[in-house]
Formats: C-alpha cells, structure tokens, sequence
C-alpha cells in the first residue's frame, strides 16, 4: 500500500514508479497525497491497481489510463481520463474541459459538474456525469456513451458520429447534425447498465432521460451542407 | 486593446458587468479578461472559453488563476469554492 506524498516525492519519479509495475504486482493500491493540482498525475498507467488521489488534480490527470482504478477525491483540470484505453476514473468534484477528450475505452464517472467540451472526440469511453456539463460538449464524439445527469450547455453533440448522449436534465441547445433520438427497450438497458457501472442507480430512472445522437447527415459530402462543415 | 476598450466604456459610465457584456459584442477572438477596478474585481471569458480559468472564493478574498495550482497557496484554499467560470458570464465582485 504505498503512500506518495508530492510535497516530498516528484511527480516524474511517482509516474515512473507507476509505469515500472507489471500485471501481477503485488502493490495494488496506492494512495497520493498533496496533489496540489500537479498535472499528468497517474498519467500513462497500465496496471490492474487502484491509485487514490487525495486533493485537486492539474491538467490529464489519469491520462491514457489503461486498467488502472483511479480516484481522486477533488477536482481535475483539462483533460482528466484523455485518450484512456481502459479502466475506471472517478473523479468526486468537479473536472474541468475535455474531461475524457479522445479516450477509447473505460468508464468516467465525474460526480460533480464537467466544463466545456466534455467527451469531445470521444472514442469508447463511456462517461457518467452526476452534474451538468458545459458547452460543445461531445464535439465530433465517434463511440461510447455519454451519460449525464444534470443539465447540458450550448452546441450538445456538434457534428457527432455514433456516439449516444443521454441527459437527464435540460439541453441548451444541439450542436450541427445532433437530433433528439427516441429512446427504444435497448437504450433503457443499456443506460440501466451503465448507471449501475457508475454507482449512481440509485432513485435514478433511465425513463427520466432523453437520447440524442447524429442525424448522419454531415458523414459525407453534400453541397447543401456546406455551410455546416 | 482589450484595456483601453474596457476602460472606455467605463468612463462612458457603464458599471463593470456592463462595459464586459458590451465586449461579448463587440470584440472577437479567444479571451479570458481579470480585471482590477478602485473598488472591483471582474472576470470575464469568451463564449468558446478556450483559455483556461479557475476560480477559487472564500468568504476574505475571490482569486483568478489559470490553472488550481496558481492558487495552491493561498490561505484557506482547501475550504475555498473552487469553480471555472461560465464562458460569456460576467463574474463581478464590488466594494461599496
């Protein structure tokens, strides 16, 4: 159970103590004090262990994550969980834009509120928002889900491919080619799932949101469109 | 520019929201604005709120900073409220 203090400890020779374990480590959890918004905290981890941050993460915090179990028990800047491959990232504040920018696989799961451009490019992951979300947010997402809560800013799902976003609360505005979706059996499931995945099933009913995705209408070229490209 | 825009529309008469909103309008491009008046503290971002922003408020001082670790050491910030600011809101705080 190693303790890393980053008052004392780098942060370099932390992550480089992160990258050295292998899959059968015996040092499964780890906790990390004083992050004092440091950035690429646990960035680059691919080990099946659990890292708890104690404190406000800086910018990628958990970036790239791969199988790791990452808590922090604060907020994050930019770019929490971007590019992650796998795994779970939970972050118990706040994060701030691009939470979950580009990440493949994995569950995000942010229990307070995520700034613009949450999931933008999104590639997989499947992220779970307790609070609202910011502007552009799932801007060119492509895979995975987006589920939120709370409520959604401007330009929700701009130019986004096969990405679902599921919002609870209200959506500002949709961005160029989003559409509300009508929300069939196999949606409900797998919002049920993904709910539960994220712990927050409790008193929340998939019935309560509604789905948008791509109207597919900007996946190829169209002249009538170009004003929208 | 920014500044001297700012500073025009106050001698104008605008109060601090007013002469920020008045910037939504007219000027273009990527902006975070901190501004410090006699009396008043303002902050301002884009509406595409590309620059990065934080703010932390306690109930003795409101701080700006780019980023969560410009602030790291201020008194009292772990009980402080931590929150970016909305992009195209105007964030003012003013002595009387």
């Amino acid at each position: 159970m190693p303790v890393i203090d980053l008052a004392v400890t780098p942060k370099r020779d932390l992550n480089a103590a992160l990258h050295a374990l292998s899959a059968d480590t015996n040092e499964t959890h780890w906790t990390i004090a004083n992050p004092e918004g440091q950035h690429a905290i646990a960035a680059g981890v691919d080990a099946p262990i659990t890292i708890e941050i104690d404190g406000h993460a800086g910018y990628y915090c958990a970036g790239m994550n791969k199988q790791a179990t990452i808590v922090v028990n604060g907020n994050v800047g930019v770019g929490v969980a971007e590019n992650m491959m796998s795994g779970r990232v939970h972050v118990k504040g706040d994060a701030s834009q691009a939470a979950g920018a580009t990440a493949h696989g994995g569950l995000l799961v942010i229990d307070g509120n995520a700034s613009a451009r949450c999931g933008i490019s999104m590639k997989g992951v499947d992220i779970v928002v307790k609070g609202s979300i910011g502007p552009m947010s799932a801007f060119m997402a492509q895979a995975g889900n987006l589920v939120v809560l709370g409520d959604a800013g401007e330009a929700l799902g701009d130019s986004l491919y096969e990405t679902r976003i599921f919002v609870r609360g209200s959506v500002k505005g949709l961005g160029a080619d989003c559409i509300e979706k009508e929300m069939r059996p196999e949606h409900l499931e797998a919002l049920r799932k993904l709910l539960a995945e994220a712990g927050c099933d409790a008193g929340v009913r998939p019935e309560d949101f509604r789905r948008y995705g791509s109207a597919r209408q900007l996946y190829n070229f169209h002249v009538d469109n170009a004003s929208a490209y | 520019m920014a500044a001297g825009f700012i500073s025009w529309r106050l001698r104008e008469g605008d109060s601090l929201t007013e002469a920020l909103e008045a910037g939504l309008e007219d000027l273009d491009g990527f902006y975070t604005f901190v501004i410090g008046t006699e009396n008043g503290f303002a902050v301002m971002r884009d509406p595409i709120s590309c620059k990065p922003a934080v703010m932390a408020e306690t109930d003795q001082y409101v701080a700006f900073g780019s980023e969560y670790r410009a602030l790291v050491n201020l008194p009292g910030i772990e009980k402080a409220r931590v929150f970016e600011p909305e992009p195209a809101r105007a964030y003012v705080w003013e002595r009387n």
